[in-house]
């Protein structure tokens, strides 16, 4: 074989191999992001389950509270309602190293939109958990309506 | 030109080949040519080989990964949305760090247990346990429970008393863990 030949050769091989990497590589990351939204799942709905074990609300009968989040000297440890965890509360599980959630509670009236929130107090909050990771690009997010 | 074409035809047909074989031009590779195009190729084939095998143990941990996660997922979910049918906290009767029995909806006694490598459920009565799944390293998977106060139970108490459970299962396969863990609250505690 000539010079030349012997390159080229080395140049196809090559190419064909970084082919190989690149399909390899491909199928790992499709694994681990399923696996991640396996995961992340589970995250989650072990986050609305912990708030949904919560009381509707801080008062045990109507008229609710507004707003909503923690009450004065309220900690993460002593949260007694839902809607303690309202603005946003970062959520983490040292069994979920790689993910964080944060969750968002407000009042809908299936009336006017069971997604939006009304500002006003209502028999119905809403629960959304968002979950993230690297894996995947878009947040996940699992939501709930609760009534007293 | 005949007197040439005679003169060729009378050379013996093997001489006329050993010329051909040993003539400069078609003398093959040397040895110290051999030996570089060895060493090349094998440097080459190494360096792959090594990048493939890399590959190849990379994908068969991604995939141990997500058998367990997809076994922990099963496991774990068939016991959430079990324990979810309890309908009054004195229907969970045995609450400690491996075993958790219960009444699912007024009907079914259902033990769950971590014990050899495995999560159990049992319906009480029957004599086998069915293996919701394997590879579970028992001295790190444990069920958590909390009362309602969300105040963490620990030490001996009523099982009467948990309002939420955790199960956390590690499950490890080839030098492989994944922890899994799964939060159930019945909603007709409240």
């Amino acid at each position: 074989m000539t010079l030349i030949e012997v390159t080229l050769g080395i140049l196809f091989l090559g190419i064909a191999f970084v082919g190989t990497l690149y399909a390899v590589r491909a199928i790992e990351e499709e694994s681990n992001v399923m696996v991640a939204l396996i995961e992340g799942t589970a995250f989650g709905n072990s986050i609305m389950e912990v708030v949904r074990s919560h009381n509707y609300d801080e008062n045990a009968s109507s008229p609710w509270s507004n707003p909503l989040g923690p009450e004065s000297g309220e900690s993460a440890t002593t949260y007694d309602d839902v809607d303690d965890y309202y603005g946003g509360y970062t959520w983490t599980y040292p069994e979920y190293p790689a993910f964080t959630a944060k969750t968002r509670i407000f009042y809908v009236d299936p009336d006017v939109s069971i997604f939006d929130s009304v500002g006003t107090v209502q028999n119905y909050k809403r629960i959304i958990v968002h979950i993230f990771n690297d894996a995947f690009d878009e947040k996940i997010s699992i939501s709930a309506i609760i009534t007293p | 030109m005949m007197h040439l074409m005679k003169k060729y035809q009378s050379v013996p047909l093997l001489h006329r080949k050993m010329k051909y074989l040993f003539n400069k031009s078609y003398r093959g590779m040397s040895i110290v040519e051999l030996i570089t195009g060895m060493s090349v190729v094998g440097v080459i084939v190494s360096s792959m080989a090594a990048i493939i095998a890399t590959s190849v143990t990379t994908l068969k941990t991604v995939d141990i990964r997500k058998d367990l996660v997809m076994n922990g997922y099963y496991a774990s979910s068939k016991f959430v949305r079990e324990f979810r049918e309890i309908d009054q906290q004195t229907d969970v009767l045995v609450a400690d760090s491996t075993t958790v029995r219960f009444i699912v909806a007024d009907t079914l006694t259902v033990e769950y247990k971590l014990t050899n490598s495995r999560l159990t459920r049992l319906i009480v009565g029957n004599l086998n346990s069915s293996v919701m799944t394997a590879h579970v390293d028992v001295s790190k998977s444990y069920f958590n429970y909390w009362d309602n106060t969300q105040t963490v139970l620990t030490g001996v108490f009523l099982p009467s008393a948990v309002w939420r459970a955790r199960i956390t299962l590690t499950m490890t396969d080839y030098d492989t863990d994944v922890v899994f863990a799964a939060d159930v609250f019945p909603e007709d505690f409240k």
